[in-house]
């Protein structure tokens, strides 16, 4: 498996969207934190000046780059019929879905703590080494990890199950655009349960239950969470593990079975 | 004889559709086994299942004398390189990038032998040229470099000329003697263009819908596909007393026909035969390619 996940690193260190991804992160820091500053010169009470909030900003960063580079980089074994090298040296498909899966959640983790040098760096420059309450933004940065984590788990079981590229890229994308819509309407119906009605038709207190855990267990409601007003934030690494499980196993039910072409 | 692989009775089911159907074969060590069919006859469902990428619904191989079930499959694949349909190869990557990448799929401590593989199958002028911009020939080659990565004892190429050029075809077959010959390399290959096959293969298997049809030597088939005459006359007793008297080789077809082998004098021969009574009714050359010994084979009428 080591071998395997080197190769991945080799093939990582190539790849024009993880490239790109680190510069967007980076950049989108970068830009976040300068627009401040200039803001800064001007009305300097509505700057935020706590580091806090840029160490979380690339989160959606790194999600949604998650979404593009797992179709297309897992996708490439496929179109590419590279996989097959892997399996017909004796590589076990367990070993092969592992190293994928690894490699996705590696590549996402650096995304974001790309964006993170460059609020250490760039943010303590501009604003000073500014934190509220460290503690809880390192449970935070650590929460969003493991989230990075779940993503990495969901798209890497569609990338591994289906045998196109292109269909798998997609798959993956359109899910997370889906995923992404949706989830802050499902902050609005929690977020009734404890601030009262915003929504024309409060949802009924029966499903209050299932509305909770899906903002809880989705990464999507982890990522609003982790960067903004919390419920059960304690929950969210949990969840986030029990979803990496629970995708890593069927994932790799489904594709050792699997008739590769 | 020893045998790098063998199957018993293989089959493959997709659904309601068998692929495989009771497959059995045998691959001799050092043979260039040809693996002829019509399109869908099962050879590459065959090759995907000993390169470990299908499972077989029922029946067994052996690859190096061990089982399919057992767990020691993973280490005799390693004896073992494949190129399966088209090359799997990185399109974003040089030729040397690619070999790298399958030096470290298969732990191998360092990038010797790198150099000489790409000499071998002519890519060590490449440079950083990017398999994308390769054309068909070079891929291909690049495809067998990555499959001899790990210096394997048994290669499989599926329809490995397919889509060619005459010259691509020509270092394609070159590369495939050297391989066998230099190297000792036992060769699994798959194709349907049978006048390409007959100018590598040491050894033959037809396969059928799904199950082989027969097994046969490059000897026994050019034995089987001899050069002759056959000779259409009234009376083979007499024919046969004048061909043993002349000291030719014959084979009879019917009570009217006969093949003879090896050069013959026709006036000699027709003139021997008028004294014996014997009318000669027609004569012509038969030579049986393996096109023809294919066509028989099959029942004819479909196309390789």
């Amino acid at each position: 498996m080591r071998n395997l996940i080197y190769v991945n690193m080799m093939r990582l260190k190539k790849s024009r969207i993880f490239r790109a991804g680190v510069a967007v992160s980076m950049a989108y820091v970068a830009f976040l934190l300068f627009m401040n500053y200039q803001e800064m010169t001007d009305s300097p009470e509505t700057v935020i000046g706590q580091l806090n909030w840029y160490f979380l900003s690339t989160l959606p960063v790194a999600s949604a780059f998650c979404s593009v580079f797992c179709g297309m980089f897992l996708g490439t074994e496929y179109s590419d019929g590279t996989m097959r090298n892997k399996l017909m040296v004796g590589h076990t498909r367990k070993e092969i879905y592992i190293a994928n899966l690894l490699t996705v959640f590696l590549a996402n983790a650096f995304v974001y703590l790309a964006g993170c040098l460059v609020t250490a760096v760039m943010g303590a420059a501009m604003f000073g080494w500014n934190l509220a309450n460290p503690m809880q933004l390192a449970f935070r940065m650590f929460s969003g990890i493991l989230m990075l984590g779940a993503y990495a788990g969901i798209f890497t079981l569609l990338s591994m199950l289906i045998d196109s590229k292109a269909i798998s890229a997609t798959v993956c994308m359109v899910s997370y655009v889906v995923l992404f819509l949706g989830a802050p309407f499902l902050q609005t119906a929690v977020f009734s349960y404890y601030h009262g009605a915003s929504l024309n038709h409060m949802p009924s207190e029966s499903v209050r239950p299932l509305l909770e855990f899906l903002y809880d267990f989705l990464p999507v409601g982890q990522e609003l969470q982790i960067s903004g007003i919390f419920i059960h934030l304690y929950r969210l690494p949990v969840y986030s593990v029990i979803c990496i499980a629970l995708t890593t196993i069927c994932g790799m039910a489904v594709f050792t079975k699997k008739d590769l072409k | 004889m020893e045998y790098c692989l063998t199957t018993a009775m293989l089959c493959k089911q997709y659904k309601s559709f068998k692929a495989l159907n009771g497959l059995t074969m045998h691959v001799p060590k050092g043979a260039i086994y040809g693996l002829v069919g019509r399109n869908g006859a099962g050879k590459t469902t065959l090759i995907r299942l000993i390169a470990g990428i299908q499972e077989p619904t029922s029946g067994e191989y052996t690859l190096y004398g061990v089982k399919n079930t057992d767990r020691e499959i993973h280490k005799a694949r390693r004896h073992m390189g494949a190129v399966v349909e088209t090359p799997s190869i990185y399109m974003d990557m040089s030729a040397e990038e690619n070999l790298k990448i399958q030096y470290h799929v298969l732990g191998l401590p360092n990038y010797e032998g790198i150099p000489e593989l790409l000499q071998l199958v002519d890519l060590d002028g490449c440079g950083k040229k990017k398999a994308k911009h390769f054309s068909l020939g070079m891929r291909q080659r690049l495809g067998i470099a990555v499959a001899l990565c790990g210096s394997p004892d048994f290669l499989v190429l599926d329809e490995p000329v397919n889509g060619l050029d005459p010259q691509g075809i020509v270092e394609i077959r070159e590369l495939i003697l050297r391989l066998n010959q230099e190297q000792q390399i036992t060769i699994l290959i798959s194709s349907h263009i049978l006048d390409e096959l007959s100018k590598l293969a040491t050894h033959y298997g037809f396969v059928d819908r799904g199950a082989m049809v027969r097994e046969v030597s490059a000897a026994e088939l050019d034995a089987a596909c001899r050069k002759c005459i056959r000779l259409s006359v009234t009376d083979t007793r007499a024919l046969c007393r004048v061909l043993d008297g002349m000291g030719i080789e014959y084979s009879i077809i019917s009570d009217t026909e006969a093949d003879i082998y090896g050069e013959v004098s026709i006036t000699q021969l027709a003139v021997a035969l008028d004294k014996e009574g014997c009318d000669v009714r027609s004569m012509h050359e038969h030579d049986e390619s393996l096109e023809n010994y294919y066509m028989n084979l099959m029942g004819g009428g479909r196309n390789a």
